[in-house]
């Protein structure tokens, strides 16, 4: 069964004095425990899709369904709380909150969902150990490297035990060595807690890391790739 | 920080400001009033208009008894008061005779301690007090003997010898130049008017009760004579400091609006600084409202910080400038010399100041918070999350 579902999406950004068709006509599926990566030039509307398919922009047209809820039907108010218990993100840069700890960003997620306390400081450590920073629980982002960073990101994304991870760039911002750690951990996490990853990338080193790509532009998929795991 | 920083100010200048006002109406208030005018005087109803001896009145047992009853009258002052030459040599100049009983006229005016050479007066002394100005001007010290001519009760001619027992030093150069003090009996001898003074000035325990005290005194005493509270007496004092305390109200209200757009300035840098933060926290899932809440309880709690902090700092500076007036400048030296008294800037303490200033500031800084607090609740994660 399909994780997320996306039907007929056309997304046009009218607030500009030209308005610009940034989607026009995507069908999509994924199916839990994916690797997925979305690539294509810059404008060709990753960014905007992953959007969509994250509750944090609303479509033109069509339809996305996650887990069979439909969320255009969703009032603000339950979208927010849908993308608390369902998705996990992590973005581009500054994912996390300055005055807190590392800890304390991955633990944050599981208070607003109200888990009890044993459960966030177990899930909070092990998913720190998890991201191989089991040793600077204590530090806040401005101790931590860039990969280090989105490293923490990874771990909060997952801290919600969402039914997927949307990543917007997340290696973007990092050299090569870092970008290899953050992929190589994201790969290991989707194996070992089955977790459906999807995420945008430029770089091609991330891309051939995917056992499916999925290619756009110009608001299209102009192909989509699956491969099997080696 | 830079919201409490900025709240700590605001209160600081609030509380400085505010303190100078009410300080210095209370200054003016108790110098012109408790010092000199009494916030109650008794004299015959004719006497106000024209201050003339003839319509004196008799200071007698009946009269003080009624007086006396009055639960907010701590004290008689009488005083007989009138005109008349003075001269030494060839020197003469026209003067303010005034007759008092030094022990109760010390206790309301604190006149002995503006002695500043020779003596005070006794109950019966034989002696004059001057105005250090008039002093200088007939070129008499201590000692020396100065001649009074004037007119007496009903006309009769008065004149005197007086050795000078000291000189006493008035803010007000006027009244420095114009004063000899002597005793009320010495007065009456020299006036010819035995047993009566021009008015008798009643020390209040309370002196915002003057008005009511005065009042019910009036209705209770014997006709042709009337009570008079110091509204009634000094309005000229009254609307000056009705009129400062208005213009000092704009000046305050422009103060607050500064201090509004100053923590209301601090607040929206807060907001944006912390803009991707909070798209963060709404696009992973912290609802608005919640978000919007915590911000608000974080700013103020910071700015109630900053009120804290701003009332403790205050305190002793507050305390500092009552204890040790600042000379004042410019207009406001003018205004105060004007009502003959020292040009200083004294400082008040009331708790109330404190409150109402750290209140209307906590308040000011509330308001503020309507700015984080809307635009959290329409906060869209995606604009907030790009650059
Ligand atoms: N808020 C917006 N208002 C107007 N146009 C927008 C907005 N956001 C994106 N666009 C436009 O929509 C198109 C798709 O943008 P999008 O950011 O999705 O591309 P992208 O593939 O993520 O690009 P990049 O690789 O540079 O991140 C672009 O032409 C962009 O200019
Ligand atoms: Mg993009």
């Amino acid at each position: 069964m399909n994780v997320i579902e996306i039907q007929g999406l056309e997304k046009v950004y009218n607030e500009t004095v030209v308005p610009v068709h940034a989607i026009r006509g995507i069908d999509l599926s994924f199916e839990a425990g994916e690797f997925a990566a979305i690539v294509g030039p810059s404008g060709s509307g990753k960014t905007t899709l992953l959007n969509i398919m994250g509750g944090l922009d609303q479509p033109s047209s069509g339809r996305v369904m996650i887990d069979q809820t439909e969320l255009g039907r969703l009032s603000p108010r339950q979208l927010i709380r849908f993308r608390l218990d369902h998705i996990g993100f992590v973005f581009q840069s500054y994912n996390l909150i300055p005055v807190l700890t590392a800890r304390e960003n991955v633990e944050f997620i599981m208070q607003l969902q109200g888990r009890p306390k044993q459960e966030r400081e177990c899930r909070t450590l092990e998913l720190l150990e998890a991201v191989g920073l089991g040793e600077r629980t204590d530090s806040r982002p401005s101790r931590l490297s860039g990969g280090q960073q989105q490293r923490v990101a990874v771990a909060r994304a997952l801290a919600s035990r969402p039914r997927f991870v949307l990543a917007d760039e997340p290696t973007a911002n990092l050299d090569s060595v870092s970008t290899h750690t953050l992929l190589d951990i994201m790969e290991k996490l989707n194996l070992e807690e089955q977790m459906t990853f999807i995420f945008s990338t430029h770089d091609v080193r991330v891309m051939n890391k995917a056992r499916r790509v999925i290619t756009m532009e110009d608001g299209k998929v102009i192909s989509d790739v699956k491969r099997s795991a080696d | 920080m830079i919201t409490i920083a900025s709240v700590y100010f605001a209160v600081i200048f609030a509380l400085a400001m505010r303190s100078m006002q009410l300080g210095s109406y209370d200054n003016m208030e108790k110098n012109i009033v408790g010092m000199f005018n009494g916030y109650i005087q008794v004299q015959d109803t004719a006497y106000w208009k024209n201050r003339s001896i003839n319509h004196s009145l008799r200071y007698d047992n009946s009269l003080q008894h009624i007086l006396r009853s009055d639960r907010n009258v701590s004290g008689l002052v009488p005083r007989l008061e009138s005109f008349a030459l003075a001269s030494s040599g060839e020197l003469t100049k026209g003067v303010m005779v005034i007759g008092i009983d030094p022990g109760p006229e010390d206790l309301l005016t604190q006149l002995a301690a503006r002695v500043n050479q020779g003596n005070y007066l006794t109950p019966t002394d034989e002696g004059v007090l001057l105005g250090e100005k008039l002093a200088a001007y007939l070129q008499l010290s201590v000692n020396d003997t100065l001649v009074l001519i004037g007119q007496g009760y009903h006309g009769v001619s008065a004149a005197g010898k007086f050795p000078v027992r000291g000189l006493v030093h008035y803010p007000n150069p006027d009244m420095s130049g114009q004063m000899v003090v002597m005793s009320l009996s010495q007065a009456q001898y020299f006036l010819a008017i035995e047993g009566r003074v021009t008015s008798i000035v009643l020390d209040v325990r309370d002196r915002a009760m003057a008005g009511e005290t005065a009042a019910s005194l009036d209705s209770g005493l014997p006709p042709g004579l009337t009570a008079m509270d110091w509204k009634t007496m000094l309005p000229e004092l009254v609307q000056a400091i009705e009129s400062d305390n208005a213009s000092g109200k704009i000046m305050l209200g422009i103060l607050y609006m500064v201090i509004g757009f100053g923590i209301l300035g601090t607040v929206i840098m807060m907001t944006a600084e912390r803009r991707r933060e909070m798209g963060v926290m709404v696009a992973v899932g912290l609802q608005r409202w919640k978000l919007a809440l915590i911000t608000a309880l974080e700013t103020l709690t910071l700015a109630l910080i900053g009120v804290a902090a701003g009332v403790v700092t205050a305190i002793p500076l507050l305390e500092y400038l009552h204890r040790h007036p600042v000379p004042a400048t410019g207009e406001m030296k003018e205004m105060i010399e004007e009502y003959g008294m020292e040009a200083v800037l004294v400082f008040s303490r009331d708790p109330a100041l404190y409150r109402d200033q750290a209140l209307i500031v906590a308040l000011i800084a509330l308001t503020t918070l309507a700015y984080p607090v809307v635009s959290i609740l329409l906060l869209k994660p995606i604009r907030a999350l790009r650059h």
